[in-house]
């Protein structure tokens, strides 16, 4: 059996976690079940480790020339980054995106970011997210047939697509 | 300065604090996993130049490098909830931390930037409108790994999106003694929140303090996260009052009686263990928040349960390495001066 953590090595530890109510079993090997026992030391479940178990991450086929492709920003290759769930670097989406996104759907459904956009975001971005949050509006605004407002929105939404 | 847990907000006899955790990363630096030590250095010095500048009124940063700290300072960090026990383990990091203690900014953890906000009571608007200052703030000095449609990119594909964490930490003495907190459990998680125990491990919770926080991070606004979770902790709130007035209902002295007795074991106790004291503190907290136990304040029951775990102890004698016995006199000895005054 190979470790549920990793999926590189063989498992030779099992670890017990308590969560929701549910208590599961993992199978670990040594490497893993030291890193997990440690952060279990202090056994604090204010901070959740459960990340780690998520158990959404699998083996990319080992056939597959991307597992061995590497991120040029960061060198993380395909296997590495589903081996752990972890990103190299802010490159690795652009480098793996297609091969990333069958897993990021597993843990988050077909879902797009809505919260919040960073300063520091392209022009571009910014400008398209404003358009979302002013067409949502002006739905609203419209089923409340509250028109003059409506043209208002309608004015600045065609002002921002330029 | 006082700290934030001397102090009490919304719903404090049941709700003890409100949480908002942000995850952020450096388009400049690789991920963690990725960095070098001499990387992480140069980070922890980037963040900590640019947070100098934060200006928080009367409540200063303090940065505290974590490699020149003993294990229980370390240790204490973590009881206290200040940083997590994966930053600690890490090591080569720094936690800037404000005197009040209500935000700590954990830099090099598993992201670039954690900044957490606790803040007492319910009023998780209030800690989430100080870590997207924080956010802000530190936005102006560096670029943040972002994607169009996954948000902000996190170490862990599991926290893509707001990266955002939000939790209660609430007081459920009578749901747990109606035996309902397994059905509680269920429909929470159905709703892509996660209860657990706040104290002691796996399913053990020490003195009824639970922890409701949301999973889901992408598809999601902050604020729509936030308003979720605070839907179903009004629901679990109510749930909690209605379970302590049947409680009452029934047998009135018997939970006086109960209230007391703990409260007598409080206030002339020479020796005691945490997972003792927290169990103490559960019936003296309910019986304060009934009313039923007058002139006890519920700053005073906040205030020891985030200084009484055994590395805190420690350091608070500064005997390092003290045996756990006198850490237990210790503890009493700080129980029975705080319910003196
Ligand atoms: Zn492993
Ligand atoms: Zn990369």
């Amino acid at each position: 059996m190979l470790c549920d953590h990793c999926g590189l090595n063989p498992a030779t530890a099992s670890l017990k976690q308590t969560i929701n109510g549910q208590t599961r079993v993992m199978h670990l090997c040594r490497d893993c079940a030291e890193q997990l026992q440690l952060s279990n030391f202090f056994s604090h479940p204010f901070f959740n480790t459960s990340d780690l178990f998520s158990g959404f991450f699998q083996q990319p086929d080992s056939k597959n020339k991307a597992g061995t492709r590497r991120c040029p920003k960061c060198g993380a290759t395909l296997h590495e980054i589903m081996s752990t769930g972890h990103l190299g670097c802010s490159g690795c989406i652009d480098a793996f995106g297609d091969e990333l996104l069958p897993t990021i759907r597993k843990i988050h459904g077909n879902a797009v970011h809505t919260g919040k956009v960073p300063q520091t975001a392209s022009v571009e971005i910014k400008t398209k997210r404003q358009i979302e949050l002013l067409e949502t509006e002006l739905k609203k605004v419209v089923a409340e047939q509250n028109f003059e407002k409506a043209a208002e929105l309608r004015d600045e939404i065609n002002r921002l697509k330029g | 300065m006082n700290k934030w847990y001397d102090a009490t907000g919304k719903n404090g006899g049941i709700i003890i604090s409100s949480r908002v955790r942000l995850a952020r990363n450096l388009n400049a630096y690789r991920f963690l996993d990725r960095m070098d030590a001499e990387q992480q250095q140069e980070l922890n010095r980037a963040v900590t130049d640019k947070l100098m500048e934060l200006n928080l009124g009367e409540n200063k940063l303090e940065f505290i490098w974590t490699d020149q700290l003993t294990d229980d300072q370390k240790k204490s960090l973590v009881e206290r909830h200040l940083a997590s026990p994966d930053f600690i383990r890490r090591g080569n990091n720094v936690l800037a931390l404000s005197e009040d203690n209500s935000i700590s900014i954990m830099v090099n953890e598993e992201d670039h930037l954690r900044i957490q906000v606790i803040v007492p009571g319910f009023d998780l608007e209030k800690a989430y409108e100080t870590a997207n200052q924080c956010d802000d703030f530190l936005n102006e000095g560096f670029e943040y790994a972002f994607d169009e449609h996954l948000g902000y990119l996190t170490t862990c594909m599991t926290n893509l999106g707001t990266g955002l964490r939000a939790s209660v930490m609430m007081h459920l003495p009578a749901l747990e003694a109606a035996g309902a907190l397994g059905s509680i459990i269920n429909t929470v998680s159905k709703l892509g929140l996660t209860i657990r125990g706040t104290f002691g491990e796996g399913s053990n919770a020490y003195g009824a303090v639970y922890q409701i926080s949301n999973q889901i991070t992408l598809g999601i606004s902050e604020e729509q996260a936030i308003e979720n979770l605070k839907n179903v902790v009004n629901q679990i709130l109510y749930s909690e009052n209605e379970a302590r007035k049947s409680l009452q209902a029934r047998n009135s002295l018997a939970l006086e009686d109960r209230v007391y007795r703990s409260y007598g074991i409080l206030k002339y106790v020479r020796s005691i263990t945490a997972e003792e004291l927290y169990k103490l503190l559960s019936d003296v907290r309910m019986g304060v928040s009934m009313g039923i136990l007058p002139g006890v304040q519920l700053e005073t029951l906040n205030h020891l349960l985030a200084n009484c775990g055994e590395s805190t102890l420690r350091i608070s004698e500064s005997e390092e390495g003290e045996a756990p016995l006198v850490c237990s006199r210790r503890r009493a000895e700080l129980v029975r001066a705080a319910l003196e005054k």
